[in-house]
């Protein structure tokens, strides 16, 4: 019973909102084909977004708010007990509207920003309008650590399931220009959004192996052995070709692009996608590899 | 699933009160609000509290990590004996100040800054990692606005009640910044005299910075002063910038933490609000206190001498609270008036407490309170 489910799961990004779409993704063989990923093209927003809130409060929201608002009610909002904990990780958070606030004011040289920006531009807004508009009052929590919150993700997460209770998790990032100012280490980030529950205690499912030192160390455990897919990130996409292996190596990548949270899309792949064979999901953490097993 | 105690080890503070608990106490024993008024050529315009600049001389490090380093650095012979301490930390804005700065030159392409390494939160991660190594493992950045160091502390407060670790560091960060100066000025939220919390003419809240360090532990009760006995969160669902008027989740925030300490009102001695200075936020505080505590107890806000310090406050406040109680005191402004209710402190008193709560209250209806039993 060391193992944890997750169901509800609800992706969209700016090439599609079905989850059709995303199936046909993987059983075109695009996430296991790198030299395709390019194909897709991706835009800085996603379009009718916010089709699913009805109040004109929906004016006032980012496409972050409004992605976490989509996400939750085609996904695990849709059986929220009033006692379910849920968190949001996010990198960036609500970084379009802090954007236009900071060039408001150092560059408009503004004395004031728009009050709707401003109370906006916190990270726990997303999840404030959502309980807001469906009038919940859930425990919610946003954790954010820029490059490395999907580390915390997994930090988090190994904890978290060994304590009672279903929970949620969701996670996105919207596209903002001050994403693209960072010419050091340049990021292709656009819009991608993910919700599910988490179920605790579970025969199936998913449960961390642990933290390893290279690829041959986890290429000797069984669960690598007994597992068919093994999901990655996308420089360890590139290390897994190179150490031929002769599993099925995924990625999320071209679901995600180069969101820092691609680990909490990975992790629900195996379930969302159906997988009927056991999987390995794997994330760099600086000289470590942190790993996940699913078995189905 | 194990039910473990969870002990306040050891705890300081940064803030306008001073660096550290022994100048901290020293200042309050003087009952001076320590408010800066700035020139008209002051890029901050509006009165507000400056931790010691000294803090923030030349290096390379953004502000809130020299924050967390120096927190880190008074309580470390408390924790750098052990390896793998988680870290909890809460910010509203961290980083942002350092943004503002580069802004112009970063959109015009006159300079190349790394912003996912600057920018974002992973910064102080990454700095306190470099400077503790392996005494530090997991970490996590909770972001909920003025109630960042409160969800910090609860999730540290529920891995080690339950088992899950053994130790952990829960810190709260925040600096000065335009955004939240003149975004607060924009929601008319800022005092423009200087802020008056839980009084009749209060007018707004005054920004504050600074910083505070808890070092949590179960196990042995020894040398310890005070024990985390209950902690709740939730949401309001009403409105994205105001408190419900009704003030129905805050009272449920109160009974939760009240249940599961086993305490009742009558066991809590004080209240250390969260008591922004806003006349919305104090109004439906002490409502929603009213209704539990009557008027036999004892409620101030430390906002009158460090302002609001944003997503540090909760782990700011109660550094500098469990220090007043160590000290069997509750400090007040010297020239405090008009209270706005005859619940609220109106000078500094010698007082013996032995259960007290910490109130906060963050965007989004983001509801946090903690219970403390000091020994």
């Amino acid at each position: 019973m060391n193992f944890s489910s997750i169901c509800d799961i609800s992706i969209i990004n700016s090439y599609s909102k079905e989850k059709e779409a995303f199936i046909k993704l993987f059983s075109d063989g695009i996430l296991e084909d790198n030299k395709r990923w390019d194909e897709i093209i991706y835009s800085n927003t996603i379009e009718n977004i916010d089709k699913n809130i009805n109040t004109p409060v929906k004016k006032r929201m980012s496409q972050m708010s409004c992605g976490i608002f989509y996400v939750m009610e085609e996904g695990a909002g849709k059986n929220l007990l009033t006692d379910e904990e849920i968190y949001l990780f996010t990198s960036f958070g609500e970084i379009d509207t802090t954007d236009k606030i900071i060039k408001s004011i150092t560059i408009d040289k503004m004395s004031l920003v728009s009050p709707t920006h401003f109370h906006n531009s916190v990270h726990n807004t997303p999840l404030g309008y959502y309980t807001i508009i469906k009038k919940l009052h859930n425990y919610c929590g946003t954790i954010s650590d820029g490059v490395l919150t999907g580390i915390s993700f997994i930090n988090f997460i190994k904890n978290r399931v060994k304590l009672d209770g279903t929970f949620v998790v969701t996670s996105g990032e919207e596209y903002s220009p001050f994403l693209d100012m960072d010419t050091v280490e340049p990021k292709k980030i656009k819009p991608s959004f993910i919700s599910y529950r988490i179920i605790p205690n579970q025969d199936k499912g998913f449960r961390y192996l642990g933290s390893f030192k290279n690829l041959d160390e986890i290429k000797s455990i069984n669960e690598y052995k007994n597992a068919k897919y093994i999901l990655t990130d996308k420089i360890l996409f590139d290390e897994m070709y190179k150490s031929k292996s002769d599993k099925i190596i995924l990625s999320e990548y071209p679901i995600v692009l180069d969101n820092p949270c691609g680990v909490i899309f990975r992790l629900a792949l195996p379930f969302y996608l159906s997988f009927n064979e056991n999987s390995l999901v794997l994330e760099r953490n600086g000289i470590n590899i942190e790993v996940f097993e699913v078995k189905n | 699933m194990k039910r473990n105690r969870v002990f306040i080890r050891d705890f300081t503070s940064i803030s306008s009160l001073g660096v550290g608990i022994n100048e901290t106490i020293s200042n309050l024993e003087k009952e001076q609000c320590p408010i800066y008024i700035p020139t008209d050529s002051e890029i901050f315009h509006y009165p507000h509290f400056r931790i010691n600049q000294t803090l923030f001389d030349s290096n390379e490090l953004i502000n809130c990590s020299k924050i967390v380093l120096k927190l880190l650095e008074m309580v470390e012979k408390s924790f750098v004996k052990y390896k793998n301490i988680p870290i909890f930390i809460g910010t509203s804005t961290g980083g942002i100040r350092e943004t503002e700065e580069v802004y112009r030159d970063l959109s015009e392409k006159k300079i190349k800054y790394p912003l996912f390494k600057r920018h974002f939160f992973n910064k102080m991660v990454t700095d306190v990692k470099s400077k503790y190594g392996d005494t530090i493992g997991e970490f996590y950045t909770f972001s909920t606005a003025c109630s960042s160091s409160g969800h910090s502390l609860l999730q540290a407060y529920k891995f080690i009640k339950n088992g899950l670790i053994d130790r952990a560091l829960v810190v709260g960060v925040d600096t000065l910044s335009l955004t939240t100066m003149i975004g607060f000025d924009s929601l008319k939220l800022v005092s423009h005299t200087g802020t008056k919390p839980l009084t009749t003419g209060r007018d707004g809240l005054s920004l504050g910075e600074g910083g505070g360090v808890l070092f949590l532990e179960s196990g042995d009760e020894t040398g310890v002063d005070s024990e985390i006995v209950g902690c709740h969160s939730n949401s309001d669902g009403y409105h994205i910038s105001s408190p419900d008027p009704d003030g129905a989740m805050q009272r449920e925030c109160v009974e939760k933490t009240l249940q599961e300490a086993g305490i009742t009102p009558s066991d809590i001695d004080y209240i250390n609000a969260h008591g922004t200075g806003t006349p919305m936020n104090d109004e439906v505080e002490i409502k929603t206190i009213k209704t539990f505590f009557n008027n036999k107890v004892i409620v101030s806000s430390l906002k009158s001498f460090i302002g609001h310090t944003l997503g540090a406050s909760t782990a700011c406040e109660l550094a500098i609270t469990l220090a007043m109680l160590k000290n069997n005191k509750i400090y007040q402004v010297k020239d405090f008036s008009d209270p706005m209710d005859e619940i609220v402190l109106t000078k500094t008193i010698q007082k013996d407490v032995k259960y007290f709560l910490k109130n906060s209250f963050g965007f989004g209806g983001n509801n946090f309170t903690v219970g403390i039993k000091v020994k």
